[in-house]
């Protein structure tokens, strides 16, 4: 063989090890974080936690580390160290707004996971309303305030372009609006959350939440007590309370063409012994995530049939140069093979569900249970006592349901 | 040989570059008089020394503070932040306060502490001597109340065919003296600025 060509196989070679060297460096991060995932659905928030230290993310991946890592503190209950996670993420998206052509142009002859994680609208919208509750769980009204104005900036329909937007952080935004005695601004955004959701009604002025009545047929359990209706006179007292149940999309999840949200649980809201009200469904992500695949679905083809015809293309400009069909084919290996891979990173810690209960409630509230009903007519009961954060007659609060450790089996595989 | 020159043109590279200020780490001193140096459209250390320092020179020009026979004496409620940046709106409030106080034109109650004030007071009631304890219950009550709001609206320039996105800022403080007693406003100002800035939507 020519010297020439067998230094072309040799630097082929080393360009493997190097690729598969990235590969398996990114691998170790990504495991990391797979493993804080894990252990975060399964109750045990401070393994969780130790594991997102772990992590180390590259520069790429650093606004969804934040992002899962705000939510782990924010299950564990530091709110300040997760809203902190969480402007971080913001901060990291707007940067990376301005496109990274040596990235761009990476991922055309990589993959599209060399390119930085910028989440899709839906989770640029949900950071700032989980940062909204961190703050309103800390009582800081105004800085809630501040996420509002930052989620309306990214509902605008201007920078939206089509893709689906979720009615709980409109609703967000309202309520942390009426918190600082912004009556009319909080109006505009239970208008808009209103019309977003064709199954339940918010009044404008008060931010209370009705089912129509169809919807309410459909989606009560049997057997379940009725909810209160929606009474017209003034509530001395209420308690606002943002539920999230259940597990949002995670990498592995795929739609076929047929696919359907299905039927949501809800959470109902008891305080001394009495049932004060329920939530109402106001988003699903992985209905939000869905319709975001399905918008993105066609830039997403074309550009990795490009990338596949070129990498074709260099695989046989390879063979063709050394005169070797295995060096093609090793080309072709390593960049069809071993490289080319979708980018399925996505914010794996939001829940599922995302509700409202908007519920008269006793004076000097300190504590509630949530009694989550599945449609299947399964219920699981918690009990709260914080975050529960106070203004005036007005009581906020919000709840996960996250599984209790101690009633799960012993972990295995994730370390 | 070969070897030989790739070697030298790396070390001749390396060398070159880190000589280059682009690639080197610096500090250096700014100027904070400078009021032109913005990074972007957004609310900045410039944007609060310069607010300041107007409302507090147009309050003490003011007929307000020439109309009260001593320094009134004041409490701080804080500035409203209805914009949609972390605003520190204490920072604002804190070096509005030392500049008036440093005129000898307005006095301050350090309303902020009340709590560790009351805390030292009863240490000292509990623990200290007579002759060095402070007297409890000779606190001098505010007579004026200073609150203010900073609003803001943006403004991005569409969606379209470009290379960088515009952005515009309009910032307005608006600050208020009112008088404890009756409830009116016995002072108000409003200091206004709007900023453009552009960011590219290509990098590297």
């Amino acid at each position: 063989m020519a010297p020439g060509r067998q230094f072309t196989l040799r630097l082929l070679r080393k360009a493997g090890v190097l690729v598969l060297l990235c590969a398996g460096l990114a691998g170790c991060a990504t495991r990391s974080l797979d493993a804080a995932r894990y252990h975060f659905y399964r109750g045990m928030l401070d393994s969780a936690s130790e594991r997102m230290v772990e992590a180390k993310p590259s520069e790429k991946d650093l606004a969804l580390y934040l992002m899962e890592r705000g939510t782990v503190e924010q299950a564990r209950g530091n709110y300040e160290t997760s809203s902190s996670d969480f402007i971080r993420a913001a901060d990291e998206l707007e940067r990376l707004e301005t496109y990274s052509l040596s990235k761009g142009t990476a991922s055309m002859v990589i993959n599209d996971q060399v390119q930085s994680f910028i989440g899709t609208p839906y989770e640029r919208s949900l950071l700032h309303t989980f940062t909204a509750l961190n703050h309103l769980s800390r009582g800081d009204w105004d800085n809630a305030a501040v996420e509002a104005r930052r989620i309306i900036q990214r509902l605008d329909p201007g920078k939206t372009e089509g893709y689906p937007l979720d009615a709980y952080s409109r609703y967000m935004a309202g309520f942390c609006l009426e918190m600082i005695d912004d009556p009319s601004n909080a109006a505009l955004q239970y208008r808009l959350a209103n019309n977003a959701l064709p199954r339940i009604e918010i009044n404008e002025n008060t931010g209370r939440i009705r089912p129509l009545d169809d919807d309410e047929k459909k989606t009560r359990v049997e057997g379940a007590p009725e909810p209160n209706p929606w009474p017209e006179e003034k509530w001395e007292n209420e308690l606002i309370c943002f539920i999230l149940l259940d597990r949002g999309p995670g990498a592995q999840v795929g739609w076929g063409p047929a696919w359907t949200s299905g039927s949501a649980p809800y959470a109902e809201i008891h305080a001394d012994g009495k049932l004060l009200g329920r939530s109402y469904n106001f988003a699903d992500t992985h209905d939000l995530a869905f319709k975001t695949a399905e918008k993105q679905a066609l830039g997403e083809a074309l550009k990795t049939g490009t990338r596949v015809v070129l990498k074709e293309a260099a695989a046989q400009a390879v063979a063709s140069a050394t005169d070797n069909e295995a060096a093609g084919d090793l080309v072709r290996l390593i960049l069809i093979g071993l490289l080319e891979r979708p980018d399925v990173r996505r914010w794996e810690t939001l829940p599922r569900w995302l509700q409202v209960a908007r519920v008269p409630c006793p004076p000097d509230l300190k504590e509630y249970d949530v009694i989550v009903r599945t449609p299947g007519g399964l219920q699981q009961c918690y009990h709260i006592t914080q975050p529960i954060a106070r203004r005036r007659g007005k009581y906020f609060s919000f709840f996960r349901d996250l599984p209790l450790p101690s009633t799960l089996p012993q972990a295995s595989g994730l370390r | 040989m070969k070897w030989f020159v790739s070697l030298f043109a790396a070390v001749l590279t390396v060398s070159l570059m880190s000589g280059c200020a682009m690639f080197r780490a610096s500090t250096s001193d700014v100027d904070l008089s400078d009021t032109s140096k913005h990074f972007d459209a957004d609310f900045d250390a410039t944007d609060m020394r310069g607010i300041t320092e107007s409302v507090a020179a147009e309050l003490l020009a003011g007929p307000f503070l020439q109309g009260q026979t001593a320094p009134p004496i004041t409490m701080i409620a804080g500035i409203q932040n209805r914009t949609s940046n972390y605003v520190d709106t204490k920072n604002l409030t804190d070096r509005m306060r030392t500049i008036l106080l440093k005129s000898g034109k307005m006095q301050f109650v350090n309303e902020a502490r009340r709590e560790e004030l009351l805390a030292e007071q009863g240490y000292q009631a509990a623990h200290a001597t007579a002759d060095t304890q402070v007297g409890v219950g000779k606190q001098l009550g505010a007579k004026f109340m200073i609150t203010g709001s900073l609003t803001e609206m943006r403004k991005e320039s569409p969606k379209q065919v470009r290379i960088s996105k515009q952005e515009w800022n309009y910032y307005k403080l608006t600050m208020e003296v009112t008088d404890l007693e009756t409830g009116l406003i016995a002072w108000t100002t409003e200091k206004e600025f709007a900023r453009q800035a552009s960011k590219p939507l290509i990098g590297w």
